[in-house]
């Protein structure tokens, strides 16, 4: 099953259907919005907590992100792109946000600011699985980088790469290459944790 | 185990992202209701300025120091144009409050406001220069609504303070 592959154009139908949704919305369709929502949201979540910001900050970049959409509603001109759209604009959202950060806490890092371990703010009680949680937690221990491409990799329902490459500012050519090499980090942690600890595996 | 491919991985770490770090519901429901500030008859004060913005934007200004010593936060310039109509905001924050310092250009004195998203709109009492002062205010997402000179309704773009 492969979903990945890059959308480098959408198709003719998917373009015939959104600037159908995009005339719905223009007239002021509230279930059309809905389901806008209802598909991306997922997406700019992932984009903002990916990049490290907390609950309240990531929140306020969806919010934000759908009041400029809301905003600048007449000024879409390609439709079939919106989910480019979205992500470009969460990520602007979120770099705004943290460099207010990085001015109220003098000396940190605008672009990549320390992550918060990811693991620590999961209640390992919610998971089923204890694998699960091992997983998790080594997720936690990637790079930010990464921590960053996978969340936008794994946001439901699955992103286009056109949408990944303006959710991270990266290559389209990038993203295959990267997620591969995130993902292999990712075994190794696993792989280095159990050797580490035999009785959790 | 160790013949999970690479989307097998994905698909599982997606799964547990939707129970570790699922969207709350408050952001799925503010996500909807966003839809409610679309205003039809104004004309958009775009964003035109913003010292918290980097170079690479094209927003940014000179850096600005805010106050005139003492224990202040640097403060925010931002500047929004369009509808006829020019907005310049100094925003200083105190830590979980806000002061807004403005002022409009090329705006009826009377029907300015400020909005928040799902909240009732704070009216903003001009002097004769069109400025405004509103103090201690909660930090949040905000934009201006006034009237142009001209008639016409101008809203800004939506800001976080």
């Amino acid at each position: 099953m492969r979903r990945s592959e890059p959308h480098a154009k959408a198709s003719t139908s998917d373009a015939a259907a959104a600037r159908a949704q995009f005339a719905a919305l223009r007239a002021g369709d509230q279930a059309a919005w809905q389901a806008l929502t209802d598909r991306y949201t997922n997406l700019l979540w992932s984009i903002a907590r990916g990049m490290g910001l907390s609950h309240a900050d990531a929140a306020e970049v969806v919010q934000m992100t759908w009041l400029r959409l809301v905003e600048g509603l007449e000024s879409v001109r390609q439709p079939e792109f919106v989910g480019s759209w979205l992500a470009t604009t969460a990520r602007r959202e979120c770099l705004t946000v943290l460099r207010r950060h990085s001015r109220e806490q003098v000396g940190a890092s605008a672009e990549w600011p320390d992550l918060p371990d990811a693991s620590g703010e999961l209640d390992e009680a919610m998971l089923r699985e204890e694998r699960d949680a091992a997983l998790w937690q080594a997720f936690g221990r990637l790079r930010p980088a990464c921590q960053a491409l996978l969340r936008v990799l794994m946001a439901d329902p699955r992103p286009s790469y056109v949408e990944v490459s303006d959710a991270l500012g990266i290559p389209i050519g990038s993203i295959g290459p990267s997620r591969q090499r995130c993902l292999a980090v990712l075994r190794q942690i696993m792989l280095s944790g159990a050797a580490q600890a035999p009785d959790a595996v | 185990m160790r013949d999970e491919t690479d989307d097998e991985l994905v698909d599982r770490l997606s799964r547990i992202a939707a129970e570790a770090d699922p969207v709350p519901q408050t952001v799925r429901l503010a996500a909807r209701a966003a839809f409610s500030t679309r205003d039809l008859d104004g004309e958009l004060a775009a964003l035109v300025g913003d010292s918290a913005m980097d170079a690479e934007s094209g927003l940014a200004f000179e850096p600005v120091r805010g106050g005139s010593g003492g224990p202040v936060a640097a403060s925010r310039m931002l500047s929004f144009a369009g509808g006829g109509v020019q907005v310049d905001l100094e925003i200083s924050r105190y830590g979980a409050r806000v002061d807004v310092i403005g002022q409009f250009a090329g705006a009826e004195p009377g029907g300015c406001a400020l909005e928040y998203v799902g909240r009732e709109p704070r009216t903003l009492d001009l002097d004769d220069l069109g400025r405004f002062l509103v103090s201690g205010a909660d930090p949040g997402t905000v934009r201006l609504r006034c009237t142009s000179a001209a008639g016409t309704p101008v809203v800004t773009s939506w800001i976080t303070t």
